[in-house]
């Protein structure tokens, strides 16, 4: 069962071309790799994805569980369980961490139990009383995304580069709350990623590698990621101009 | 009883700056205006929806005592503890005559403009509130001052006197019971011992052909704390009021305004700190939200003119229209080479980036909106009772639950 389908995807913003006939599918109990340099539209597709105003999509489908979701807003389809975790998530004054995460938590019914083990697994307690984002590190930042968006019981996400600018140790705990997420109901993810620091942590199935606006690779993620490390993305940029 | 001739002296004084315009905001016809003298037999009771929009408990059982004024009327003033005095301000001048004169337009000049001027010629009833040397008073004391007829004036004179060592908080609400025209130009002046404190909340809800002006003047002695927290999501037509407090040695305030307007409303509102001891702290915060074309001017302005004295300016203003305006003008002003004086602004609408984040966390739009205005309304509430705490954080939680 293929939980997400993208078929031809071209997508807009700011009046330029930024993803131009991407394929990809993600199937049930899959985590699957998004390699790929700066500036090559990942982030972009990632957007389009959520259904995101600003990125329209001109040509191509998305498929959520066979339903074509490409024409859903974002709240539709955020509420049919797909999200995303931001790259850069914002600050929030004023607004406490513990609040804002008990209100994710009573919308999507989200026990006690389920709740405290995951500030547990991402340590996250002495973060809980202060205000969203504001001050935190890097590491912390991430923390607190994949904590918000785990209360959310997703069935499919996708990691917008959880790996990036983050110590060790925070990676470790991001890949233990990931699986967690698995537990709760989560079907599939798509992780985006520079360096594959993530997969030292979490078994990936399948990769996918994006350069220039387009998916030019796929294959299996040890041999895809490896390659990346010995080669960088040469060998798929050569295949991406033939 | 008395000769106060020192009351004269006052009254020659308003007579010639009748004509005086403000320094700040817009300047308005006060003749227009003249007290009113209200029916005294309404039921509180029958109004406490009203009442409670502006912080006031009609049951009082959580105050340590009252006051009560209707337009030129005063309804009724209790203490309910022996180290807590409540009266009118023509009791107080009475019962104390030319002890007085210490507290009378001592931290407010009579002749600042044409509002003190009129608030001195034609002003009645205030309250005067006297806690003794050394009472902690835990409760709050409320005052609430009311208005129901048109072209009226009203323009009480309060004046509050924490004696040394001393603690009281007060909460006072500022309404009108239906839409009237009308000026409101009250005169309060805080006089705060050594190592005194004064929490002093002030919540208005006027109505949209309203006029406020209110005039406000704090000294606070070695040591002492004055907190004011002036909070106010309303119509009205104009509102101008720029509270000075003079801090000595040692003395620490901390002066937060939340302001959310509607309609057409117009508004210059701000804070001067003048930090005269040395070792003195103060802190200006502001928050000013504007829908539909209204107008806000937030100004801040802190003076550091001792030794070792801190300041800072917290000024955020939030459009939630596109015909509306703030103008944020926070002022540093160091007559003195040992200052700390810092200043934050911020003026913009709701960040579309964040938005989206939270709707994808799972939030409607109108959710996400409601999360960030209350967010935006949360300033700090240092050490106060509970009962105005929870007082304050109700009044800020229906402002953003309604200005949305």
């Amino acid at each position: 069962m293929r939980v997400l389908e993208v078929e031809k995807l071209k997508v807009q913003t700011d009046g330029r071309i930024v993803v131009d006939n991407a394929n990809l599918y993600v199937s049930s109990g899959e985590i699957v790799l998004l390699f790929g340099p700066n500036g090559s539209g990942k982030t972009s597709l990632t957007m389009a994805l959520l259904g995101h105003p600003n990125y329209k999509i001109v040509d191509g489908k998305i498929f959520f569980y066979r339903h074509d979701i490409t024409n859903l807003t974002l709240e539709e389809r955020v509420r049919l369980g797909l999200t995303v975790a931001f790259q850069f998530s914002p600050e929030l004054r004023g607004v406490k961490l513990y609040e804002l995460a008990r209100e994710i938590a009573e919308k999507h019914g989200v026990s006690k139990e389920a709740f405290d083990d995951l500030i547990k697994t991402l340590q996250l307690d002495r973060l809980l009383d202060r205000h969203v984002n504001v001050g935190f590190s890097g590491g912390e930042r991430k923390r607190v995304e994949i904590f918000l968006a785990a209360l959310q019981s997703p069935k499919f996400i996708i990691f917008d580069e959880p790996d990036s600018g983050v110590d060790r140790d925070s990676v470790a705990l991001i890949a233990k709350a990931i699986e967690k997420m698995f537990e709760f109901g989560l079907k599939g993810a798509l992780i985006i990623t520079h360096t594959g620091f993530l997969t030292r942590y979490l078994r990936a199935s399948r990769a996918y590698v994006m350069i220039n606006k387009r998916i030019v690779c796929e294959g299996p993620a040890e041999i895809v990621s490896d390659h990346i490390i010995r080669f960088g993305f040469d060998p798929c940029e050569a295949r991406s101009s033939r | 009883m008395m000769r106060m001739g020192w009351r004269e002296k006052y009254r020659e004084l308003a007579k010639k700056a009748l004509s005086k315009p403000p320094v700040y905001g817009e300047d308005i016809d006060i003749f227009q205006f003249t007290p009113k003298e209200a029916k005294s037999d309404i039921d509180l009771h029958a109004i406490s929806d009203i009442l409670e929009g502006v912080g006031i408990s009609v049951d009082s059982s959580d105050r340590a005592g009252e006051y009560y004024q209707l337009e030129s009327i005063v309804l009724e003033r209790l203490s309910k503890l022996p180290g807590l005095e409540i009266m009118s301000l023509e009791e107080a001048l009475d019962t104390y005559g030319d002890e007085l004169k210490d507290y009378f337009w001592k931290a407010v000049k009579v002749d600042t403009d044409k509002f003190t001027a009129i608030a001195e010629l034609a002003g009645r009833g205030g309250y005067f509130l006297r806690i003794k040397k050394g009472h902690r008073i835990d409760l709050p004391v409320q005052a609430c001052l009311l208005m129901n007829m048109n072209q009226s004036l009203q323009a009480p004179h309060n004046i509050i006197v924490a004696e040394d060592g001393s603690e009281v908080s007060v909460i006072t609400g500022c309404t009108v019971m239906r839409e009237t025209v009308g000026l409101h130009a009250g005169i309060t002046e805080v006089y705060v011992g050594r190592k005194a404190r004064v929490n002093y909340v002030m919540i208005h809800r006027w109505s949209e052909a309203m006029h406020i002006r209110p005039r406000t003047g704090v000294i606070v002695q070695e040591g002492g704390t004055y907190v004011s927290h002036y909070v106010a999501f309303t119509k009205l037509e104009t509102f101008q009021s720029m509270p000075r407090v003079i801090l000595y040695e040692n003395a620490r305030a901390h002066l937060s305004s939340i302001i959310a307007l509607e309609g057409n409303a117009r508004a210059d509102s701000g804070y001067i700190i003048e930090l005269r001891g040395k070792g003195a702290s103060g802190e200006i915060i502001s928050r000013s939200i504007t829908k539909d074309t209204s107008e806000i001017t937030a100004r801040a302005r802190i003076i550091g003119a001792a030794s070792n004295v801190k300041g800072h300016i917290d000024c955020q203003g939030l459009l939630l229209s596109e015909s509306s305006r703030i103008l944020t003008i926070p002022i540093l002003d160091a007559v003195h080479d040992d200052v700390v004086l810092t200043h934050e602004a911020a003026v913009g609408k709701l960040a579309e980036d964040k938005i989206i984040w939270l709707m994808a966390r799972g939030f409607s739009r109108e959710e996400a909106e409601s999360i960030l205005v209350r967010g935006f309304l949360r300033v700090d509430l240092p050490e106060l009772p509970l009962a105005v705490t929870s007082m304050l954080e109700n009044a800020l939680r229906l402002i953003a639950k309604s200005v949305l």
